[in-house]
């Protein structure tokens, strides 16, 4: 294993991002180093020293994990929370919003499969049509959107 | 944290912005260019610059782009947007009145001599 692979490695075991964000910080970071190494080496510097060196003006692994961590922790709470957004809708229609108009007496009959299935395919577009990079939370969005379709069929 | 790189830390988004408005730039052409054009001032540890190069596109000041390189690994060009440009403006202006006020209160500074009263 090279010297680059190495801080690449240690770099993905301290980012805790998610893995979008992550493959691509370590691909950017890959070329970086890659193309400093190879100036270097332009420069006379053997292969083990331009790698060496490039690592050292690329800076401390663990800080630059820290800073990245800092810019997309909150991509991923935004994410996450705009996750549980098909669930609260589908759940707020099915057990608030029509029991009270069926209290109120407008409502006859059991609208429950076409209503909630045409309200829960608003509400699962609703992070992708809202949420600025919502692709942080692909897994939260999509175990929600899974729940919010099966209570559909309740 | 020295007064010069602290300095140098707080001018960042100033320089990213004013060197990828010239034409779209990938991190390691970043990095070199404000080495060179700075003559080494900003040596900065490289890796500190995507951190703030995400936090921009973040903020919707810069647009990150991949580019299939032929050899070697593939290069994420960042282009300054709408939002990015007028940022640049505004923020140019305000380290342009800045200088111009510390260099006018420094004016005098060259006469002062260190131990005399």
């Amino acid at each position: 294993m090279t010297q680059i692979q190495t801080y690449l490695r240690e770099l993905r075991r301290h980012l805790s991002v998610d893995a979008i964000t992550e493959d691509e910080i370590l691909r950017e970071v890959h070329s970086h180093l890659e193309e400093s190494a190879t100036a270097l080496q332009a420069e006379g510097f053997n292969v083990q020293e331009s790698q060496r060196l490039a690592i050292k003006r690329f800076g401390d692994v663990r800080e630059v994990a820290r800073l990245m961590r800092r810019v997309h922790s909150s991509s991923v709470n935004e994410a996450i929370l705009a996750s549980y957004l098909p669930v609260a809708l589908t759940l707020s229609f099915k057990w608030i919003i029509l029991p009270l108009l069926a209290s109120m007496g407008h409502w006859q009959g059991n609208p429950t499969p076409i209503i909630f299935g045409a309200l829960a395919i608003l509400a699962l577009l609703v992070p992708g049509l809202t949420m600025h990079r919502w692709r942080y939370g692909y897994a939260a969005w999509a175990f929600f959107s899974v729940i919010a379709i099966a209570e559909i069929g309740t | 944290m020295s007064p010069a790189r602290d300095m140098r830390k707080g001018s960042t988004t100033v320089l990213i912005l004013s060197l990828v408005a010239e034409r779209p730039m990938y991190g390691y052409q970043i990095a070199k260019e404000l080495e060179r054009r700075s003559e080494g001032y900003f040596d900065f540890k490289e890796g500190t610059l995507y951190p703030a190069l995400h936090r921009m596109e973040k903020e919707g000041l810069l647009r990150g782009e991949w580019q299939v390189v032929a050899e070697g690994p593939s290069r994420k060009y960042y282009h300054i947007t709408e939002k990015g440009k007028r940022a640049l403006v505004d923020v140019a202006a305000e380290w342009t009145t800045f200088s111009r006020k510390i260099l006018a209160i420094l004016e005098n500074v060259q006469g002062v001599k260190p131990g005399t009263m």
